[in-house]
Order: structure tokens, then sequence, then C-alpha cells
């Protein structure tokens, strides 16, 4: 080794050393998660949040701020996690006595959490007036075996995005809130907006399908469970079978995206600007993508939910729980109540273009966004979102990624017919299930 | 035999075809980098950007906590590579030259630590971490690196050593040099290429991990840059790509300039393995 690349990498390496302990000296020095409490009688609690969207980082970030700065005995330390790293993250840090006070994260995921004891029950700590903001089918949605676990803050529904020069184009005329489109109306008029070639009248991600599907099948009366909450028994009938056997035929029929199938929830965006697809399914939250990505002229409305035998669809709210281990229960809950305070949830709403599941919060993004690309449809939707049976099975993120999603994809890929579907849905579940 | 021209012209092609095939994934993180919001989302895709913008870099650099995140990645991977070679080094030398029942236990070891997959692991250590204090700090973080590179690192370098004929030192010695001397003068030049190619691998094995750091670090400040990269992705797959790309190749960079620096080092020490010993 040359004499100049040994001085440069020993320098180097010093430099990094002292760094490391530099980093050592002004870090915690141990767990920088869960309440501290200082000489002085300020408390530190620590708000581990997944907010993804710039708008909503922002708007947690502005919700912090101003609390820290109106509660100086009370310090929120704000740390932002990756969406997808939620559930793995909180596993270790409860395994290791070292969760946040207060947990962001979805109705999905906090049954199991809560069942196993790492979250506190939330029923003596709410406070009154937001107990009544939120309607009961959404407060059921995070009650576990009669303790609620978290307190529901923004929720998601499917619908339809339509792009409004190709229904003026075919003659079709949008729904309304107080006529919403049925699933009989979507096929016929997605067989309108097919116009040949490769311009299809509806394209739906479709990769990964249950999610979707369920929740689409609640308007149906789709529930797949009933009994126990944590081992439920299942049944697949043709309630439960009626919204992939209608997107099936609309595949067959040549009049839905034959790549919705392999492609995810917002992959379906380029085809839809480029005028490929007239009507898009997707999650709500796929309205603030449209908005920073469509290109100039586009013109586009969300419609309201579609119609079945009613409109509803799983309320799978995301969720501040609060972990047992905080020695900072109260202070915590106090937190949570600022951040669903109507100003601050409907700023978060906005920036992620989901519901506030409070009406005081609904009642100010509807005013902010009235009559902006079909918003007053959505907002109203509110009362449709129901508890979802399997939302606190167990089992059913396992049974969702071993048996649901491979038999739903390959259903819709026609390699399956709907019996063999319901066959596979119901023994993956029995296997389960134990 | 000489090279005819047809064949010499379809080695270069072939061998082009070839550069293409592994530099096309940067150059398309490169377009994606300099492309606009809008046209990342175009159905069909250009090579190169119509509009080029810097827009994702500004986004990177004002949304995130970026340069924290370089240097965070910086330090702990630079502290990972000296420490694992520091300590790599005489052990390597022992195992390599010193016959005896440790040696056979030690190399058993070795392989035995590689079975273990990070998920059996993580909360253990995330426990052991804890209890010593080292949770969300950056020493927590590369003492867990450098016990997880080690083995490998190990594991390399002793075959390094095994290349250095033992008539080297012998011939050393029998002119009077003492151990140090012949451990100083002879084997660390020659053992030269065979540290780097490791210390390489112990830096980028420690700039790139996700799993350790997503657990271990809490606090945003000390966060490294793969905890910034996946905030990049949302749920149900939606990335907010350019920012993305942009970042990516910001944090890229620190390992193709290491990896230029050294990597004549890193070819000698390959071909010096494949023809002694």
């Amino acid at each position: 080794m040359n004499r100049r690349l040994t001085v440069t990498v020993t320098s180097v390496a010093a430099l990094t050393l002292v760094g490391t302990l530099s980093g050592c000296i002004s870090g915690t020095g141990g767990p920088s998660t869960g309440a501290q409490q200082t000489s002085g009688g300020k408390v530190t609690i620590s708000f581990s949040s997944y907010a993804f969207q710039d708008l909503t980082v922002k708007a947690t970030q502005e919700i912090v701020d101003s609390w820290n700065a109106a509660n100086p005995d009370i310090h929120v330390n704000y740390q932002k996690i990756d969406p997808n790293s939620v559930h793995d993250k909180l596993v270790t840090q409860f395994a290791g006595n070292s969760a946040p006070d207060v947990i962001h994260d979805e109705a999905a995921d906090i049954a199991g959490f809560s069942r196993q004891g790492y979250l506190a029950d939330l029923t003596a700590l709410l406070p009154a007036d937001l107990k009544a903001d939120v309607p009961a089918s959404v407060w059921k949605s995070v009650t576990i075996d009669n303790k609620i676990a978290g307190v529901p803050t923004i929720a998601q529904v499917y619908n339809l995005f339509a792009n409004t020069g190709s229904l003026k184009a075919a003659g079709i005329t949008p729904p309304t809130a107080a006529s919403p489109w049925t699933w009989d109306d979507l096929a016929s008029n997605a067989k309108k907006l097919t116009t040949g070639g490769d311009v299809y009248g509806l394209a739906w991600g479709l990769k990964n399908p249950t999610a979707g599907l369920m929740s689409s099948g609640l308007a149906f009366d789709g529930t797949f469970f009933s009994g126990d909450e944590a081992k439920p028994t299942i049944s697949v009938t043709a309630k439960e079978l009626e919204v992939p056997g209608r997107l099936k035929a609309m595949l067959d029929a040549k009049v839905m995206a034959p790549t919705s199938v392999s492609q995810g929830g917002s992959d379906v965006l380029p085809g839809f600007f480029a005028g490929k697809y007239g009507l898009i399914m997707a999650g709500n939250y796929v309205e603030t993508q449209i908005e920073q990505k469509a290109p100039a002229g586009f013109s586009w409305t969300m419609l309201p939910l579609l119609k079945g035998l009613n409109q509803n669809q799983a309320a799978g709210p995301q969720t501040l729980s609060i972990a047992r281990q905080s020695t900072h229960q109260a202070e915590s809950m106090k937190f949570i109540a600022y951040y669903l305070k109507a100003e601050n949830l409907a700023k978060i709403a906005e920036g992620d273009a989901l519901i506030p599941v409070t009406t005081s919060a609904a009642a100010i993004v509807k005013k902010d966004l009235a009559g902006k690309h079909g918003w007053d449809a959505i907002l109203d939707s509110g009362p449709s979102l129901v508890d979802a049976p399997w939302a606190k099975a167990d089992k059913f993120p396992q049974w969702k990624t071993e048996t649901a999603t491979p038999a739903y994809q390959e259903f819709l890929a026609g390699k399956i017919d709907a019996t063999t579907l319901s066959k596979r849905l119901t023994d993956g579940w029995a296997k389960a299930n134990g | 035999m000489r090279t005819s021209p047809a064949t010499r012209t379809a080695q270069y092609a072939a061998m082009l075809l070839y550069v293409v095939f592994l530099g096309f994934p940067l150059l398309w993180l490169v377009s994606t980098a300099f492309k606009s919001a809008p046209e990342l989302s175009r159905l069909n895709p250009t090579l190169l950007p119509t509009d080029w913008t810097i827009g994702n870099f500004q986004a990177a650099f004002q949304q995130s906590q970026l340069l924290s995140a370089l240097r965070n990645s910086l330090v702990v991977a630079v502290a990972t590579a000296v420490i694992t070679t520091v300590i790599a080094l005489p052990a390597a030398y022992a195992l390599s030259r010193y016959k005896s029942v440790v040696r056979n236990v030690g190399i058993g070891w070795i392989l035995v630590s590689q079975v273990f997959p990070f998920i059996l692991i993580v909360i253990p250590v995330f426990i052991v971490l804890r209890n010593l204090g080292l949770l969300d700090t950056l020493v927590g973080l590369v003492l867990v690196y450098v016990v997880w590179a080690l083995p490998f690192t190990l594991w390399m370098l002793q075959g390094y050593v095994a290349a250095i004929p033992r008539d080297l030192e012998e011939a050393a010695a029998t002119d009077g040099a003492s151990k140090p001397v012949v451990l100083r003068r002879i084997i660390f030049p020659l053992l030269v290429p065979g540290l780097v190619a490791t210390s390489m691998f112990a830096f980028i094995s420690a700039w790139n991990e996700f799993f350790f750091a997503l657990v271990i670090i809490q606090d945003p400040a000390l966060q490294t840059a793969p905890l910034l990269l996946a905030r990049y992705v949302g749920a149900e797959g939606s990335v907010n790509l350019g920012p993305l790309a942009a970042t990516a190749l910001i944090t890229t960079l620190p390992s193709l300039i290491v990896f230029g620096i050294i990597q004549r080092k890193l070819v000698s020490g390959m071909l010096s393995g494949s023809v002694k010993g």
C-alpha cells in the first residue's frame, strides 16, 4: 500500500470512529422510545407514524410542532417510519419493551397486538366528545374483545375514477351520490367505453386483489366470516363470489383491461392518463397521485361508491394506539385527542386523500374540497363503512397471503372456476385456522 | 494462435452488450431521477427524459434528512469496515497458520454462524442492545454489523493468508527477522489486496443493510440511507418514484467512488489469490 493511501485510509478511519463516538455521546445512550420523565417534571412521549405522502408528513409535523409549543410539559417526539415496516418494527419493539407511546397503525393490524396484551385499552381514557364524534360502526372496527385498541383516524374506500372526457365522448352521464351506479351499470358503461384496440372501459390493479374484492363484496352482504371474532368460521356463498364473478365476466367480455390482473393499485395510472381506460377502480388514496402526476388538461373525477344490495365497504381505518408498556398513557391520550381535533385531522385527511372518521373533520374537508373531483360523494360514504368480520380474525393475514390472494389471482386469470375458488378459500381457512 | 479480426469484433460486441446489460439499471436510475412526475406516469416511458428536471433532487434534499442519513451511513460503514478488518486480520492469520483444535472449532463456528437468518436473531439482538444501553445509537448498529460481517470476512481473509507461501516467512526468519518484523514487513504488504477486498465487503454490507437498522434505530437524526429510501415506498405499492430515484442515485455514489478507488487493489488481490499457493 503506498504511503498516501495509507494516510488517507487511516485518517478516514480515525474521523469515522470519532464520529461514531460523538454519535453515541450525542445520542440517547439508550432507548429513545417510550416515555421519559425529566427532573423538571417534563414528560417526553414518542409518536411513531407511517405517514407517507408529503402533505401528510408536513401536516403531521405541524400538529406535533403546535402541540409541543402549546404543551411545554408534554413533549412529543415524532418518529417517521416506512409504511411497509410497521408490523415488523412493532413486533421487535414490543418484545424488547421499547415501543413508542403513541402508535400509528391500522385496524387490521392491531387486533393481534391487542390480544397479545401489547396495546392499552383506551375505553376509560377516551374523552367523551371524541367518542361521540366517530360513528359507532367505526368504533366497532377497532374494538377487540370489548377493548378499544386504537382511535380511528382516516379510512379508505375503493371507488371509481373516471376520465370525464371519455365519459362525455361515450355519452355517459356521471352518477350522483343520490343515484350511484350499480355493478350492472358499471358493466354496461365499461362496454360503452371500450372502443377496440387497446382501449378498455375499466382497469383495476388486482395484483393483490384480496382486500379490494372482499371490501367491495360487502355491498352484496358477502361477509365471509361469522362466529367467534378471533377464530371465526368461513362461508363462501354466491354473495361472496358476486364481485369476483362480475369482474371475471368483464374480463371475459374484454371490457376490462386484461393487464389488470398483474398490475398494482396505482400501476393503472399511466394507462388512465393516456386515455386507454375510461374508468379505473382504486383505493381513494390514489387521488393524491392523480393530482400530482396527471398531465395538463386531463379531466377526471371520483364517482360515488358502487351499489350492490347497498354501498357497504370495510371500515379499516388507520389508528392511533397507546402501548400498554407506556408509563404516560393519560398524556398520550391527550395528544391523540389533539391530533384528532377537527382542523388537524382534516389536514391529515386532505394530505392522504382519505376520509376522516370524525364528523367534525369530515365537515371541514367537505367544505375545503366542495365540488372538487367528486369529493363530496366520497366524503358522504362514511356511513357505508362497516366493521369487516375478517379484520379481527387471528389467522386472516396468513390466509390472505397463502390462500386468498393466489386463489383470486388464478380465478381472475381463468385458471380455476368459481366452485374451485370457493373450495380453495374454504379449505385454506380450515387449514390456517387449525 | 492469432485471433481473427471477425472473432475479435464479436468478442468486443459481446463485451459491449454485457457492459450495457450491467450498466442499464444505473442508466435507468439516472434517467428516472431527472424525469418529472407527469413524465414518470407516461404509458410509454422514454430512455432519456424529454424534459430534464432537477426537481427530484431538490425534493430529496428539502423533504428528507438526506445529508444526515448519508453521514450516518458513512460513519457506520467505515467503522464497520475498519473494526472488522482489525479484528479479522490477526484471527485470520492464526486460523490459517496454526493447526490446532481451536482452528477446527473456529472454522466450524464461522460456518455455523452463517446459517442463522436475520429474522431469527433480531429480537435477541434488540434485547441485548437495549440492556447494554446501545439501542438507537450508531455504536449499537456498528456492533451488530461487525458481529454479522466478521465470520465471512474472517473466512475470506484466512484464504488470502493461506495463499502466502510459508517459505517467505521461513526465509525471513532464517535471515534473522523476528515474528513481528515478519508480520509487518512480509505478510502485511502481501495481504493488502485481501484486506482491501474484505474491508470492501464489510463496507458495502453495512452501507446497504436495512433490517437491523430498521429495528435498532428510532431517532430520525440517526437513520441510515436505506431507512430513508424505504420511506419513499408507500402502502399498496405506491412509490414516490422521482425523489426515490434521485435519493438512490445519491446514495449509490459513495459505493461507486469507494469501489473506483480500490478496484485496482481488488483485482490484484484476486489475481494474487489465484496464482499463489
